[in-house]
């Protein structure tokens, strides 16, 4: 006779550390590999790199030790890798553009001034939320100062727009792209929102070619997703967060009410966007020709919006074939923005598909972890924000990887944890701080209520008997 | 630097980022498994970690713990609505209302969680559970964990159960 139970939760921090220990070793040999390739030495802040880098994840990983004892042990590794991997590609190309762009000289050292920031921003999120589901207070504050952060590049003054969208906003000499962090935001609303409506929203409503449609009168929230992301896309021209931001609704509306039927509707609604985009605006077409028609030359010549940069990444790619060409080796410098929008080529380049492989798998490992958070964790609102936040990452990777690959449209989106800029890298932390807050909760074992716990009561018995025993001793002579 | 130390480098750096990939797949295992499957080796009962292990007062001494000749194996219903039918005693069975009870008796004069009879060394130990009406051995109230014999009758509300070997 065998009995099966489920296996009782382990902290699993010892776990973490190893892997995370991995992780960091590969980091730290991927930049020095790089210095070896392209300068003949390890770099020359080599030193201290490796010791900031590793210092502040080991910082983060002991305060997981302490505050979220139970959170997923995978995640913080995983992010690290990828984190460190998009640290060594930046500074590699920053080295090459010193030669030809001395403007570009500072952009590896900022990375890693942001790779700071944002694990000191996970941190303050994990040592501040001691519970994800005093987020779900917020549901409406965080709606509002969502949709204001989305709107303030249009706002003159601190707005500004660069290659085209404009989605920055700028304060001094500090510039900073709000929709990083209402994606965060808007997340915590959609969780909050649904949680609390996912009834109402999954009744049965008039049944068209067997798919069972909502009722005609819940369409509201849809649609008004639908008109925002349309804003955000005539007024800002990104693409990239209009796309984001639709799809993460309407997959938290499929999660909250287990009805295929949102897909569908969301999905005719967005052909009818991007319909409607392509018809309406020169730079939404102009993106479909250099998808669907790259190598031709009126296309690739044209500017501003050729296919150069496209057709560059997919030389480069081809370049590295299987294997890559190795660290520093290749010219993934010659596509333009390979450091952000890019850095899937780059990569591609140098390690191969091989490694683009083992990159893109550590991407579905955290995904996987986010959406395995969402099943273990016990509440309606941690579980929409938990499937949320990973389907954000799936979202933006596919859209990227898509894009430059020429499977879909190039969106302006960039590869969390990666790409060069610093409002994403902050963003993302957090989202990965925000994960392994609920994963913490999600397998942490539940108190028991029925057993008593005899192992202090018999440590006591024994004390008590030693010290009679001693007692008595004393007594004897 | 030579072209064998260029390949190492290259091929190293791929060897160890698949290296991480797996061996993250490897700490997810029980994950994705899931169970944890336990081999029972006796018919003991399975004490909780840290749960009281009730002993329960014996008819002779405890020293010779050589299982009773006459120690029953299952209960019969003999009267009552479940007239007929037979429980083996396994590894220990609960008499009650309630649902999660191993034999259910839908009846007043029953209690959620009425009786049960466990195991020892010896053979059966019947006890009742604080029942409102409770528990008879025979004529006898039960007060406290008593051993049974095979042939003994207990009763239960309106239930009359027959101790019996098979």
């Amino acid at each position: 006779m065998a009995t099966l139970a489920p296996s009782p939760a382990r902290p699993g921090r010892g776990r973490e550390l190893a892997l995370l220990l991995l992780a960091l070793a590969i980091s730290t040999y991927a930049y020095a590999q790089v210095g070896l390739a392209m300068e003949g030495r390890l770099p020359a802040d080599f030193v201290r790199y490796s010791v900031g880098f590793a210092g502040l994840a080991l910082v983060l990983h002991i305060l997981l030790r302490v505050r979220a004892p139970y959170a997923d042990p995978v995640i913080l590794p995983t992010v690290v890798l990828l984190n460190g991997t998009g640290l060594a590609m930046i500074y590699r190309l920053q080295l090459r553009y010193q030669v030809s762009l001395p403007m570009f000289g500072s952009i590896a050292s900022r990375q890693l001034l942001w790779t700071g920031v944002g694990i000191g921003a996970a941190a303050l999120v994990i040592v501040l939320l001691r519970d994800h589901r005093t987020l779900r207070r917020f549901t409406f504050t965080a709606m509002l100062i969502g949709l204001a952060a989305l709107v303030l590049p249009l706002a003159p003054g601190i707005g500004k727009a660069e290659g085209g969208s404009r989605i920055w906003i700028r304060l001094g000499s500090f510039s900073f792209q709000p929709a990083e962090l209402s994606k965060i935001l808007l997340a915590v609303f959609f969780a909050g929102y649904l949680v609390t409506r996912r009834d109402t929203l999954s009744l049965a409503g008039p049944k068209i070619l067997r798919l069972q449609l909502p009722r005609l009168r819940d369409l509201g929230p849809i649609l008004l997703a639908w008109l925002t992301s349309l804003g955000v896309l005539i007024f800002e021209k990104d693409l990239g967060t209009s796309l984001l931001f639709f799809g993460l609704f309407v997959a938290m509306l499929y999660v909250a009410t287990d009805r295929p039927s949102w897909i569908a509707l969301g999905l005719i609604l967005f052909a009818v966007g991007v319909t409607a985009a392509h018809t309406a605006f020169s730079h939404v077409r102009s993106r479909f020709d250099i998808w669907l028609h790259p190598f031709s030359s009126e296309v690739y010549n044209r500017d501003p919006g050729g296919s150069g940069q496209l057709v560059k990444g997919l030389f480069g790619m081809a370049n590295g074939g299987l294997f890559g060409t190795g660290w520093g080796r290749g010219r993934p410098d010659l596509t333009e923005l390979a450091f952000s929008d890019f850095i899937v080529t780059s990569l591609g380049e140098e390690l191969g598909l091989t490694g683009l492989f083992a990159i893109l798998l550590c991407f579905a490992i955290l995904i996987q972890r986010g959406m395995r958070t969402a099943v273990g964790v016990s509440d309606g609102f941690g579980k929409l924000l938990a499937s949320g936040l990973a389907f954000s990452f799936a979202l933006q990777v596919f859209t990227v990887v898509g894009g430059v690959t020429r499977l879909i449209p190039l969106t302006g989106l960039t590869v969390p944890f990666m790409a060069a800029g610093g409002s994403a890298l902050v963003a993302n932390w957090m989202i990965a701080a925000l994960l392994l807050r609920i994963s913490d909760g999600a397998r942490r074992p539940a108190p028991a209520t029925n057993e008593i716990d005899l192992a202090p009561i018999l440590a006591a018995e024994a004390a008590d008997a030693a010290d009679a025993a001693k007692a008595s001793a004393g007594d004897a002579p | 630097m030579n072209e064998l130390a260029v390949t190492f480098l290259r091929l190293s750096y791929l060897l160890l980022l698949w290296l991480f990939v797996v061996a993250v797949l490897t700490s997810l295992r029980r994950d994705v498994y899931g169970l944890s499957i336990t081999r029972r080796r006796s018919r003991t009962p399975r004490t909780g970690r840290g749960r009281a292990i009730v002993k329960a007062p014996l008819d002779g001494p405890t020293s010779a713990a050589q299982p009773l000749r006459d120690a029953p194996t299952k209960v019969v219903v003999a009267s009552g609505p479940l007239r007929g039918t037979t429980l083996p005693l396994g590894a220990g069975i609960v008499i009650g209302r309630s649902s999660g009870a191993n034999l259910i008796l839908d009846d007043e004069f029953t209690s959620g969680r009425h009786a049960r009879i466990m195991p020892d060394a010896q053979g059966w130990i019947l006890e009742d559970l604080g029942s409102t009406n409770g528990t008879f051995l025979g004529r006898d109230q039960v007060q406290g964990p008593v051993r049974v014999h095979a042939g003994q009758q207990v009763r239960i509300g309106q239930t009359r159960l027959d101790l019996a070997r098979s």
